[in-house]
């Protein structure tokens, strides 16, 4: 079995660190015209198939197809040169922040209309939406790593896992900016008060959640090394 | 109009004119139209899959919760396949420990 070499974790690490702009709420606030795009394309769009898709359960199958669409879009943006909010040109973290940006505007949009009553099932959402990413990317990277016949190495995996996964520090935190004062140009649109009003109740909430998830259920990884450690041979 | 919104525009038009045809499909459709080379099919492609791949763990993770199983128990299923894939025990550790430390961060970055 071989090593990964110092230049492929390099590059790895590069786009790690691409990917680690990303998700600083700074760059969001700084430059968020691509979360405006896919909050406007929902609700400015006179496409049958995307005009209603805030109105179906969060995971419906015309979630999937219109993200990879907008995903799809901006990888050819990138291709063709234009200047796009989406620093890295991974796709795995174009994709993973165009789910992020869809399933944030989603939920508040259903909060603020009252489609999700419970701010806490929202939040949950929010935290398990982020929760598999991490498992998918984690999936497809040793996926792709034993495909290639080398040996899993700590950097090597690890980057590729941070290179996707969106730090949930964000699942809420900053959505003011980055979703509703873009909305702001539409005042009157009733889908932007409803984003507003959701967001003003997740707010609210998203702290005290954060705490009980990880006060209450304790250290997740702790137990968990352990019982991984119980299950492998 | 930007080249993003005006990229989308088709695609979304496309999806509306064939509702069953899944992304790939669509964009296979467009290919030509909008000059796309193998690269930038083969990137979307690998974008594409990853979002059907999170989705469907996430819809899974629903069900399992529908039939009360808690999120630990469904990640912990989810990281013992994955450490599965791998044979040598220092590997599996390297695997489970990077999805520990992920998940972890994840949660405590939102007491922030």
């Amino acid at each position: 079995m071989e090593v990964f070499t110092a230049s492929y974790l390099n590059s790895v690490a590069d786009r790690l660190k691409a990917c680690a702009e990303i998700y600083d709420m700074s760059v969001y606030e700084a430059d968020n015209n691509f979360v405006e795009d896919v909050a406007e394309d929902i609700v400015e769009s006179e496409n049958n198939n995307v005009k209603n898709a805030f109105d179906t359960p969060i995971g419906d199958k015309k979630d999937t197809t219109i993200k990879q669409l907008m995903s799809a879009s901006a990888i050819i943006a990138q291709k063709k040169g234009e200047k796009i909010s989406i620093k890295t040109t991974n796709p795995l973290g174009v994709a993973s922040f165009v789910d992020e940006c869809y399933t944030r505007a989603k939920l508040a949009y259903q909060i603020g209309c009252g489609k999700l009553r419970a701010v806490h099932e929202a939040v949950d959402i929010a935290i398990e939406k982020t929760a598999t990413r991490v498992i998918t990317a984690a999936e497809i990277a040793t996926k792709k790593i034993v495909a290639k016949g080398v040996e899993v190495a700590y950097d090597g995996i690890n980057a590729l896992v941070y290179a996707v996964y969106p730090p949930a520090g964000n699942v809420m935190k900053g959505v003011r900016s980055s979703i509703v004062k873009p909305l702001g140009s539409w005042l009157g649109n009733k889908c932007a008060k409803y984003v507003r009003s959701g967001l003003t109740k997740v707010k609210n909430c998203v702290k005290e959640k954060a705490h009980e998830v990880v006060e209450k259920g304790g250290r997740l990884w702790d137990k968990a090394k352990a019982w991984i450690k119980s299950k492998i041979s | 109009m930007s080249k993003y919104k005006e990229t989308l525009d088709v695609l979304l038009k496309f999806y509306d004119e064939h509702p069953d045809k899944s992304a790939d499909e669509i964009v296979a459709l467009v290919a030509k139209e909008l000059q796309l080379d193998e690269q930038t099919l083969a990137e979307i492609k690998e974008s594409n899959d990853f979002i059907v791949a999170a989705d469907e763990n996430f819809n899974e993770l629903q069900q399992a919760k529908k039939k009360h199983i808690s999120v630990k128990a469904w990640i912990m299923k989810k990281v013992k396949a994955i450490t599965d894939l791998v044979k040598t025990e220092e590997e599996k550790n390297v695997i489970a420990n990077t999805i520990g430390n992920a998940l972890e961060q994840s949660i405590d970055n939102q007491k922030d």
